[in-house]
């Protein structure tokens, strides 16, 4: 009601809640449930993410798996998918919460999550496939011609 | 463009010539004793000379079909192999090629096509060398709960497999061109990564030794762009598909070896279980939109026919290897599920019409589109020979010859018919139809072990004989569903394009009773028609009027799975894969009933994404691979928002837009993981 009678007030602490309602959305994918948990993580993900939008939240925890995953921040947005997947498989968010976008990782979290780890396909090429021609031979295509030629 | 000299190919015209001769002369033969028979002592009428005609255009067939079986039977005797074809070294080298192996599915049952998936890749682990080998599910599955699904079990599938698993999956969004199109994707995003891939439909199964055998043969031979594998039908149990699964068996690799005896390196592609040089494929078979509307026009149907004619076109030699083992697919549980499939594979080998002209192919090629195209126009063709053999007969009837005419003579002119000469003719074709089977069958009895896995010698006798008796009862019905096909191609009807049903279900009476009525009623009039006209004729004519006065019996009690599986528990219809299965096939129905005894969850696949966190994370990482694009903003996309929004229920088209829609799948509050 505050917000309604005072607009101008309002509006940052809006925002903030929008913030604060994605990233403890975010972070429900990862299946952390504890509330002191959340807390804590979101604390620690509107440090990585300070504008807290969806696109940045993404950014910077693609980075945090490209780093634990050992793989190049070119590919963060991979990285966040897959590693997602095999934190999820290792069932992370119950044990070892905490460890989500830590500065160090404990080694058994590690190891599980390689276990977990789907591989990825080859880069995709993007090649050409020419469409072959099945058309007849040049003699009856031309031997048509005269019969197409001639007017109705 | 030739990769290296083809040396096969003088025997292969030797081969082809000689069975060419045998079936014209044969054919020759039965025609020349067939125009005695209806010449009588008055000559060939317009209706004999008809008649004639389409004897001639059958017989050939059947002949054909006869001298290569029996070419098929001295090969096996002889135990030869491909002469073309150069055999790998027996030392088991590290595989250096890497092959791709994709499994296109289409709307299937998920727990049977990942079970087999996962029974194939272990299959090729234990061999060894399972660093050569990549596994793609191909999915163009339309369906979003099944879509989702398959997700979650190729999940499963990699859990299962262990960290590292070379197993993925990519849904495609548009199913364009179907199975060709849903492959051709696939050799677009990554088929340069390979050296070979492996096609293999939703019910195949393969020996991981099968798949290195057939890699290392495309390693030896580089002019080689396709290997076939003869797939042997397993896994069924109404009786209808067992006494199918029982004929493949026994009869089948009589046929295979003649059909590898006469094709050589100008072999045909049967759609899976075929080992692929990805470049040669890229190169030269992307297939074109036909011009025009189907069924003749718009993208090809049966593009494996087309493909395996331009990987020839373009110098790449095509092999059929039976010798390979190893390779098993399903066949229909029940007739009407043959006859569906018998429709689409009916349309797609007529549109082949339009590509029988195409510049450049060889003249083999043309020769299987010819095959492909005859082995449905065969059918009408019979129906109009046995049509009007009975017109002739009827008409004879119903106007006798004057035995004397009008000038005045001494003695009258006898109405000549040589039953004798016709009953030999009669007799020619059967043996032509009946001898490549029984060597099949001496081929199974003198082999030992396939002997006693088909339940012995006394079981293979009596399966075959009550199989030839049924599949004689069969044949009108058949003939008549793919005369309708035909006639219904030509008249510009299409089939939609529904995924198999490879379930285990019986036909209801009332189905049956529907599906064949109008055989049943024309087996009627036939039947009455020929014992007006002659009780003989109606002897002659009882197979065929047997078949479709009993068809709707036939076509419920063959589809019933308890008759089925009484028939082997007695050992009856048995099949050597059954008695000693093959270890791909036990793991395979071991993972299956696995899966089958999971919980399910939530069905509702939209649902399960936006609120289970391990689904909604395996479908991101399903659309990132596959690099998905977001869909543009679009009336449809709002409108499924706010359906969704307000708890609105959605089509499919509207779950499958939101399932690509990355705001929708970010911005649900998903609860933890249970």
């Amino acid at each position: 009601m505050d917000r309604l009678k005072t607009p101008s007030r309002s509006r940052p602490r809006s925002f903030s809640a929008d913030a604060e309602r994605r990233i403890r959305s975010f972070l429900r994918g990862f299946g952390v449930a504890d509330e002191a948990v959340l807390k804590e993580l979101v604390k620690r993900l509107r440090r990585m993410a300070p504008s807290a939008s969806t696109a940045e939240i993404d950014a910077a925890a693609g980075l945090w798996f490209a780093d634990f995953l050992g793989r190049p921040e070119s590919e963060a947005d991979k990285a966040l998918a897959v590693g997602r997947v095999a934190w999820l498989t290792a069932r992370a968010g119950k044990r070892w919460p905490l460890a989500l976008f830590a500065d160090a990782p404990p080694a058994t979290l590690a190891e599980a999550i390689r276990r977990g780890l789907p591989a990825l396909p080859p880069s995709i090429l993007g090649d050409a496939m020419p469409a072959a021609t099945l058309a007849p031979p040049r003699l009856r295509a031309a031997a048509a011609k005269p019969l197409r030629a001639r007017p109705a | 463009m030739v990769h290296r000299p083809h040396r096969y190919r003088a025997q292969a015209w030797l081969r082809r010539g000689a069975l060419a001769l045998l079936t014209l002369a044969t054919t020759g033969w039965a025609s020349a004793q067939l125009s005695i028979v209806l010449a009588g002592n008055h000559g060939l009428g317009t209706l004999e000379i008809l008649l004639l005609a389409l004897f001639v255009g059958c017989f050939l067939w059947i002949a054909f079909s006869f001298w290569a079986a029996i070419a098929g039977f001295a090969m096996l005797v002889a135990r030869a192999r491909q002469p073309g074809l150069r055999q790998p070294s027996p030392d088991a080298a590290r595989l250096q090629t890497r092959s791709a192996v994709v499994m296109a599915v289409y709307n299937e049952d998920t727990a049977r096509v990942f079970a087999n998936m996962q029974a194939i890749y272990e299959s090729v682990a234990a061999t060894g060398q399972g660093h050569a080998f990549d596994f793609y599910m191909l999915s163009d599955t339309t369906d979003p709960d099944i879509w989702v699904a398959e997700e979650l079990a190729w999940h499963t599938l990699t859990t299962r497999l262990g960290a590292g698993a070379r197993a993925f999956y990519r849904r495609r969004r548009q199913n364009v061109a179907k199975k060709s199109g849903n492959i051709a994707d696939f050799l677009k995003r990554w088929g340069r990564h390979y050296d070979y891939m492996v096609v293999l439909d939703a019910d195949s199964l393969m020996e991981g030794k099968t798949l290195v055998a057939m890699a290392r043969l495309m390693d030896a031979n580089p002019g080689a762009g396709l290997i076939q594998a003869p797939p042997v039908c397993v896994n069924r149990n109404t009786l209808f598909a067992r006494m199918l699964q029982f004929a493949g068996r026994i009869y089948g690799p009589v046929f295979a070896a003649g059909q590898a005896f006469w094709q050589m390196g100008e072999g045909n592609y049967w759609g899976h279980n075929a080992i692929i040089r990805t470049r040669a494929f890229m190169e030269h078979c992307g297939l074109p939109e036909l011009p025009g509307k189907p069924p003749f026009g718009g993208h090809i149907l049966s593009h494996d026919f087309v493909e395996a004619a331009l990987l020839v076109r373009g110098g790449w030699s095509v092999w059929l290897v039976p010798e390979l083992g190893g390779s098993y697919e399903e066949v229909p549980p029940t007739l009407l599920d043959y006859a569906k499939r018998d429709h689409r594979w009916c349309q797609g080998n007529l549109q082949h019409a339009r590509v029988l002209g195409a510049r450049g192919l060889n003249p083999v090629s043309r020769f299987h589109f010819v095959s492909g195209i005859m082995s449905y126009a065969a059918s009408p063709l019979w129906l109009l020979f046995l049509g009007l053999g009975l017109t002739i007969a009827a008409v004879n009837t119903l106007f006798p010859k004057a035995y004397f005419g009008v000038q005045k003579q001494l003695f009258p002119d006898w109405p000549i018919f040589d039953a004798a000469l016709a009953q030999s003719l009669f007799m020619l074709a059967l043996g032509f139809l009946l001898v490549p089977r029984l060597l099949g069958v001496l081929l199974v009895l003198a082999d030992g072990p396939a002997r006693r896995g088909a339940g012995g010698a006394i079981r293979v006798l009596v399966g075959t004989v009550v199989e030839l008796l049924y599949s004689t009862l069969l044949a009108p019905a058949m003939m008549l569903f793919q005369s309708k096909f035909v006639t219904k191609t030509l008249l510009g009807g299409t089939i939609e394009w529904s995924p198999q049903n490879r379930d285990d279900g019986g036909i209801p009476w009332p189905v049956a009773f529907r599906a064949h009525i109008g055989h049943m009623l024309l087996g009627l009039f036939v039947g009455l028609l020929s014992f007006a006209i002659d009780p003989a004729l109606f002897l002659w004519l009882s197979p065929l009027v047997a078949g479709l006065v009993l068809a709707v019996p036939i076509a419920q009690l063959s589809s019933r799975r308890d008759l089925g599986a009484w028939l082997r528990k007695r050992r009856f219809f048995l099949i050597p894969e059954e008695t000693a299965v093959p270890p791909v096939l036990e793991r395979a129905r071991a993972i299956f009933a696995e899966l089958r005894a999971r919980p399910r969850g939530e069905e509702d696949g939209l649902r399960r994404v936006l609120t289970d966190p391990l689904a909604n994370a395996v479908h991101k990482l399903a659309l990132a691979t596959a690099e998905e694009s977001q869909p543009a903003e679009s009336a449809e996309l709002f409108v499924a928002r706010r359906k969704l929004a307000n708890g609105q229920s959605l089509s499919a088209a509207e779950k499958a837009l939101l399932l690509y829609d990355r705001a929708t799948l970010d911005s649900r509050p998903l609860p933890a993981a249970a």
